[in-house]
C-alpha cells in the first residue's frame, strides 16, 4: 500500500478507479469541457495525452498509431470537454459513527468514500466541493479542482468526526438555496430521518436541476439485527436506552428496516434519484468499481 | 368410599410452597442487561408494539412451567400412591347402573323390620345421595318396568324412580337387568363403571348372574352385590305352577292341577282350595309339605271341573294361612270354554225294525250322546238325520257331521262336504253295509279336485265274512301321538285287542292321508287328512259290531274325541307368567267394525281404568298384544264397548321359582366366582358400606413417583430450552459497542 499523509485517501484502491470518470447522467454545465455530455454543440474537441488502456474502455477512442509504435494500447484523451461541477455531502451525525462487525464505522467509510470520490473527478478535471453537516452544516468547501483543494477536502475530512444529532431534511432544503449553479450532489449518509422529509428535501435538489446521487450507508448489524441476549440498546444521537431480548423482535426489526430501505429505494427512483444502498462491510473500492461501471454503461 | 390419590411422605408435601418461589422472584428480581450503542431506536420501538403480546405470553409460561417443575419435584418427594382395582377408585367420573331385585322374594321382612325391598332401595338411595355418587346412574328393576332405562346425569331422575319401585313379577330377571345393565355401561363414556345389585340373593337369580362373570370382568365392570335378606330365613308356602286339562267344551270334565312347594327352612301344614267364579268348587285339601330342598316339599293337587256354561272359566287356586310371601299363596286360571260340540249323525238307510244295535247311525248317535235329555250335562250335542233327507241345511250348525252307512252322495253333497271342511269343520265317514265303494270314489276322490279329493283313501270293495265263528285280522298298530288316539289309555299297553272281520280296503290316492290304525297285513283301518282348515276322517269298516270289535273299544271314545276336538280356539294357556306379552284374540265373525279399527279394552285387575290395546284382522279373528302384565290375577278384554261382548279373559300368575327363595349365601357365591378367575372384581356384603370396605381391602396400591419424576424432568427440559436458548449461541456483541467501554470520539 502506498503511503500518504492522508487517513482516507489510499492510492492504491483509487489506483483501480482511475479510469471510470463521474458520468453524469444528464447535461450539466460548466467551464471545463470533460467526460459529459455537452449541451454546446460543435465544440472543438483537442487531444490532451494519452493514458493506457483499460478494459471496459470505449475502442474508438483508441490510438492505433501509437499501439503500431510501441506495441501497448493506448487511449486518447481530450481536454475539451464540459466539466462536471460535484458538491459531497458528508453525514455527520452521531449514528455515523456505528460500527459492529465491520472493519470501519459509517463515517469512516463515508470518508473514504468521499475522498475516493474527490480525487476522482479532480483527476479527471471535474471541479468538487465537500459539505459536512449534521444537526447543522458544520463546514462547506465550495467546488475546486487544484491539487491544494483536493488537499483541504482530506483534511477536513479528518478532523470533522460524528458529534451530533441528524436534521437530514433541514440540511438538505437549506444547502438547495445555497448551491446555486446545477451539477452533481452525492449524499453520504445513513439517513436516520423521517423518509418522506428527506425525500422531499432532495427533490428540492432536482427543482433546481440537480443530479443526485444518495449513498445510504448500513452497517451490516443495522440491517440483520444478530443481537443475542438481553441487551439495553442505547440511541447514539439521543442517549435513550431500550431493553430489549433480540430474539422477540429480531423478525419485526428486519421487517421494519427491510421497508425502511425500500421506502428510499422507491422514492429516489421516481424522482429520478440514484439511490445506492451500501453496506459497510462491503470495501468501498470494489463498490464504486461496480457502480462506476453500471454508470459508464448508462452513459453509452 | 373414596379410594383416591393419597401420599407415603405427605409431611413432604409442604415443598408445593416452592412453587410459588418463580413467582417471587419475578416480584422481587430485575434483569441487569448489558448496555449497546445502536444508531437509532426508531425500528426497535415498533418492533417492540408488534411483538409485545408475544413475548407477553411467553414470559408467563416460562414462570408457570417453573412452578409446575417444582411442585411436581415436591410431589414426587412425597411419593404419591393410589388404591385401584382396575379402575374402580372412588373415581369421581364412574357410571352405575342400579339392580333392584323387586321380586316377590322382596316383599318378605329384611333388616331392620322393614321388608327386603324398602332396605334395598334406602341402601340405592344411600349411594345416589352420597359424598361418592355416581356420575351418571341407571336404575334397573328386576320385574316389571325396567326403570330408568338409560345412564342419565340427572339423579334426581333415577332417585324418583327408585322411590317408585314396588314389587313386582315377571321380566327378565335379576340375571337379564344385569346383562341389560352391562349393555348399558359398555356404551358408557366414563373411566370407571359398576353394577350395583340389591337382592336378598335368591339361588336361581345368582346362579344365573354367575354366568355374566366373565362378560363383567372382561368389560372391566365392578359388580357390588348388596345382600338384603337379613337375618331371618323366609316362612313360605307357594303355589307355584297350575294347569288345566281336559275337555274345554261346556259340560266337559276339567282337571285342574296345582304345585305346591314349600321355600321354608321348616315343615309346613297347608289348605288349599280351589275357587271357579270367586266360590268354592270343591273341598279343601291338606298335606304337609317337608322342609325346602327335601323330598315331600313339592306336591301336586288335583282338583276337578265341570263348567257349566261356555265362556271364560275363570278360578283360582289359594293357599290358606298367612306366610312372609303372601303374594304367591294364590295362582289364578282362565280357560275358554267353548258350547257343547254340535254334532250332525246322517245315516244311511235301516229299517224300522231293525234293533238299535243293527243301525250304524244309531250307534254313532248313541255313542256321541248317550242321554237323550239334552239338559243333561253333556259336552255333546248330537243330531240324527236320515240321508235320504235334506241335511245340507245343517251342515252350517254342526262341529263335526259323521256319514255313516251313506250309500252314496250327490254332487251338491259332495261339494257341500268339501266346503264344510275346508272352512275348518270335521269330516267323518264311516262306511257301512249300504255303502257302494264306486259312488264314494266318484263323488268324493274324483268329483272333489280340491286336495287330491276329499276322502283320505280310495274304497274298495268289502272284504272278509261276517258272523259269529268268521275269522277277523287285528289291529296291530295304532298311531297314539295323534291327538284322536293321545291318552286314551293310561299306557299304550292298555290298547285294546281290536279284530275286524269284514272291512273296505283303502287304497292310497293322489294325496294320500295319514294312517293311524293298521292291520296285521298293512292294510289301513282309520285315515285322517287336512282338507283346507278342517279334517277329514275315514274309518274301514262299518260302526256295526258285527264288523268288528272297535265298535264299543274304539269307536265311542273316538266319536266323542273327534266331536270334541272340531270346536276350535281350546288349547289357550290355563295361565301367562307375569311381564310376558299375551295374545288377545277374538273371533272376527262376532264384530263388524263400521271404520275397520278395533280396539281391545283390558280390565288390569286392581286397576279402575281399562287399558287399550289397538287390534289387527288375521283371517278370520282380531288379535292384538298385551305387554303389561305385571300384576298378578285375572284380566278380562273384549272389543269396544258394546255390552252384548262378553269379555274373554286370561290369567297372569308370579314366577314358581319365586315362591322357593332359598338364598345363596355370599362365601360359596363368592367361591362360585372365583372359579372363573372373575371374583376379584365382584364384591358382597349385607350393606352399602360392607361392599365398598370389600372393594377397599382387595385394592392394591400404585406408585406415581416415579412418573411425576418423569413429568419434572421432562418440564425441566422444556423450561431450560425455552429460558435458555439464547445462550446457547455465541455472544456476537462486540466489546465496542458498550457505552461504558467504547473510546469517546470527536
Amino acid at each position: 500500500m502506498a503511503r500518504t499523509p492522508y487517513s482516507y485517501f489510499q492510492p492504491d484502491r483509487v489506483a483501480r478507479l482511475a479510469n471510470l470518470g463521474i458520468v453524469a447522467r444528464q447535461a450539466v454545465e460548466g467551464f471545463i469541457s470533460g467526460l459529459h455530455r455537452s449541451p454546446h454543440k460543435g465544440f472543438s474537441v483537442e487531444f490532451s495525452e494519452h493514458r493506457e488502456y483499460s478494459p471496459g474502455d470505449d475502442v474508438k477512442h483508441l490510438d492505433w498509431v501509437a499501439f503500431a509504435r510501441t506495441d501497448r494500447y493506448y487511449i486518447k484523451q481530450y481536454e475539451q470537454e464540459t466539466n462536471l461541477r460535484a458538491t459531497i455531502l458528508l453525514d455527520l451525525s452521531n449514528s455515523m459513527a456505528f460500527r459492529m462487525t465491520s472493519e470501519l464505522t459509517k463515517h469512516e467509510y463515508g470518508c473514504h468514500l468521499a475522498a475516493c470520490l474527490s480525487y476522482l473527478m479532480c483527476r479527471q478535471q471535474d471541479v468538487v466541493g465537500l459539505v459536512g453537516f449534521d444537526r447543522d452544516i458544520r463546514f462547506h468547501m465550495p467546488p475546486a479542482s487544484t491539487p491544494a483543494h483536493l488537499d483541504r477536502v482530506f483534511r477536513a475530512l479528518e478532523r470533522n468526526l460524528p458529534g451530533s444529532q441528524t436534521a437530514l431534511a433541514d440540511t438538505f432544503h437549506q444547502l438547495a438555496n445555497t448551491l446555486a449553479k446545477r451539477g452533481l450532489i452525492i449524499v453520504i449518509s445513513d439517513l436516520y430521518d423521517e423518509p418522506s422529509d428527506v425525500v422531499r428535501a432532495l427533490q428540492h435538489f432536482v427543482h433546481k436541476k440537480h443530479q443526485i446521487i444518495v449513498f445510504h450507508l448500513m452497517d451490516p448489524a443495522e440491517l440483520d439485527f444478530p443481537f443475542k441476549g438481553i441487551c439495553s440498546f442505547v440511541d447514539m444521537e439521543t442517549r435513550q436506552k431500550l431493553q430489549v431480548d433480540p430474539r422477540h423482535v429480531r423478525q419485526a426489526y428486519r421487517d421494519e428496516v427491510r421497508q425502511f430501505v425500500e421506502t428510499y429505494r422507491k422514492e429516489c427512483s421516481d424522482r429520478n434519484i440514484e439511490y445506492v444502498l451500501t453496506p459497510t462491510d462491503t470495501p468501498y473500492d470494489q463498490m464504486l468499481l461496480s457502480y462506476l461501471s453500471r454508470r459508464r454503461v448508462l452513459k453509452r | 368410599m373414596t379410594l383416591g390419590l393419597t401420599f407415603t411422605a405427605p409431611l413432604l408435601l409442604i415443598g408445593l410452597a416452592a412453587a410459588g418461589i418463580p413467582w417471587l422472584l419475578h416480584l422481587l428480581s430485575s434483569v441487569r442487561a448489558r448496555e449497546v450503542s445502536f444508531p437509532t431506536l426508531r425500528f426497535l420501538r415498533s418492533s417492540m408494539q408488534k411483538t409485545a403480546r408475544r413475548r407477553r405470553i411467553q414470559h408467563w409460561l416460562l414462570l408457570a412451567l417453573r412452578s409446575l417443575l417444582l411442585a411436581a419435584l415436591a410431589v414426587a418427594v412425597a411419593q404419591p400412591i393410589t388404591q385401584s382395582t382396575g379402575g374402580w377408585a372412588g373415581n369421581p367420573r364412574y357410571a352405575a347402573v342400579l339392580v333392584v331385585d323387586n321380586s316377590l322374594s322382596m316383599t318378605a321382612p329384611g333388616p331392620g323390620g322393614s321388608t327386603r325391598l324398602e332396605y334395598a332401595r334406602g341402601q340405592a338411595a344411600a349411594l345416589l345421595g352420597g359424598d361418592d355418587k355416581p356420575a351418571a346412574a341407571a336404575l334397573l328393576t328386576s320385574a316389571g318396568p325396567e326403570g330408568t332405562a338409560e345412564l342419565t346425569g340427572q339423579l334426581d331422575r333415577v332417585r324418583g324412580d327408585l322411590a317408585g319401585a314396588e314389587s313386582s313379577m315377571g321380566g327378565n330377571g335379576l340375571a337379564g337387568r344385569v346383562a341389560r345393565a352391562l349393555d348399558m355401561l359398555a356404551e358408557s363414556t366414563l373411566p370407571a363403571r359398576s353394577v350395583y345389585v340389591f337382592t336378598d340373593m335368591a339361588r336361581d337369580d345368582l346362579a344365573e348372574l354367575a354366568e355374566l362373570r366373565s362378560k363383567a370382568a372382561q368389560d372391566g365392570v365392578h359388580l357390588f352385590v348388596v345382600d338384603c335378606r337379613g337375618p331371618q330365613p323366609a316362612t313360605n308356602v307357594g303355589v307355584t305352577d297350575l294347569s288345566v286339562t281336559g275337555r274345554r267344551v261346556r259340560d266337559g270334565s276339567l282337571e285342574v292341577s296345582a304345585t305346591l312347594a314349600n321355600g321354608s327352612q321348616t315343615a309346613q301344614n297347608v289348605e288349599v282350595r280351589l275357587e271357579v267364579d270367586g266360590l268354592p268348587d270343591s273341598p279343601s285339601l291338606r298335606r304337609t309339605l317337608t322342609p325346602a330342598g327335601a323330598d315331600g316339599s313339592i306336591a301336586a293337587m288335583r282338583f276337578r271341573v265341570r263348567p257349566r256354561a261356555a265362556g271364560p272359566l275363570v278360578g283360582r287356586v289359594r293357599i290358606d294361612g298367612t306366610d312372609d310371601i303372601p303374594a304367591d299363596n294364590v295362582r289364578h286360571f282362565a280357560v275358554p270354554i267353548a258350547d257343547r260340540a254340535r254334532a250332525l249323525v246322517v245315516r244311511g238307510p235301516a229299517s224300522p225294525d231293525d234293533p238299535p244295535g243293527k243301525d250304524d247311525g244309531a250307534i254313532v248317535h248313541w255313542a256321541l250322546s248317550p242321554f237323550a235329555d239334552p239338559a243333561r250335562r253333556h259336552p255333546i250335542t248330537s243330531t240324527l238325520i236320515d240321508a235320504e233327507a235334506d241335511w245340507l241345511d245343517r251342515l252350517h250348525a254342526a262341529d263335526a257331521v259323521f256319514l255313516v252307512n251313506v250309500p252314496e252322495f250327490s254332487p251338491e253333497q259332495a261339494s257341500d262336504l268339501a266346503r264344510f271342511a275346508a272352512d275348518g269343520g270335521t269330516v267323518f265317514f264311516v262306511p257301512g253295509q249300504a255303502t257302494r265303494p264306486d259312488a264314494w270314489n266318484r263323488r268324493l276322490v274324483e268329483g272333489v279336485s280340491a286336495e287330491g279329493g276329499l276322502l283320505p283313501a280310495r274304497l274298495d270293495e268289502p272284504v272278509g265274512q261276517l258272523g259269529p265263528v268268521a275269522p277277523g285280522q287285528p289291529i296291530t298298530e295304532a298311531d297314539l301321538a295323534h291327538p284322536y288316539l293321545a291318552d286314551l289309555h293310561d299306557s299304550p299297553a292298555d290298547f285294546p285287542t281290536l279284530l275286524v272281520k269284514r272291512r273296505f280296503p283303502l287304497e292310497p290316492t293322489l294325496r294320500p292321508g295319514r294312517s293311524l290304525l293298521r292291520l296285521a297285513d298293512g292294510g289301513s283301518m282309520l285315515m285322517v287328512k287336512p282338507f283346507g282348515r278342517g279334517l277329514v276322517v275315514l274309518l274301514g269298516t262299518a260302526a256295526s259290531p258285527e264288523w268288528s270289535s272297535l265298535t264299543l273299544r274304539l269307536l265311542v271314545p273316538l266319536a266323542q274325541r273327534i266331536a270334541l276336538l272340531a270346536v276350535p280356539d281350546l288349547q289357550a294357556p290355563a295361565g301367562h307368567p307375569a311381564g310376558t306379552r299375551v295374545l288377545l284374540t277374538w273371533p272376527g265373525e262376532r264384530i263388524t267394525p263400521a271404520d275397520g279399527k278395533v280396539n281391545f279394552r283390558v280390565t288390569v285387575p286392581g286397576q279402575d281404568e281399562p287399558e287399550t290395546v289397538a287390534a289387527s284382522g288375521v283371517r278370520d279373528r282380531w288379535e292384538g298384544e298385551f305387554a303389561r302384565t305385571g300384576r298378578p290375577g285375572v284380566y278380562r278384554f273384549a272389543p269396544g264397548d258394546n255390552p252384548a261382548n262378553a269379555p274373554a279373559a286370561f290369567a297372569i300368575n308370579p314366577i314358581g321359582s319365586e315362591s322357593a327363595p332359598t338364598s345363596m349365601e355370599p362365601g360359596p357365591f363368592l367361591a362360585m366366582l372365583a372359579e372363573s378367575g372373575s371374583a376379584g372384581r365382584t364384591y358382597v356384603g349385607s350393606s352399602l358400606t360392607e361392599v365398598t370396605a370389600a372393594a377397599r381391602a382387595s385394592a392394591e396400591p400404585t406408585g406415581w413417583w416415579d412418573a411425576v419424576l418423569a413429568v419434572a424432568i421432562v418440564l425441566l427440559a422444556v423450561e431450560a430450552v425455552l429460558a435458555n436458548r439464547h445462550r446457547l449461541l455465541r455472544d456476537v456483541v462486540p466489546a465496542h459497542l458498550d457505552p461504558a467501554r467504547a473510546p469517546a470520539r470527536g
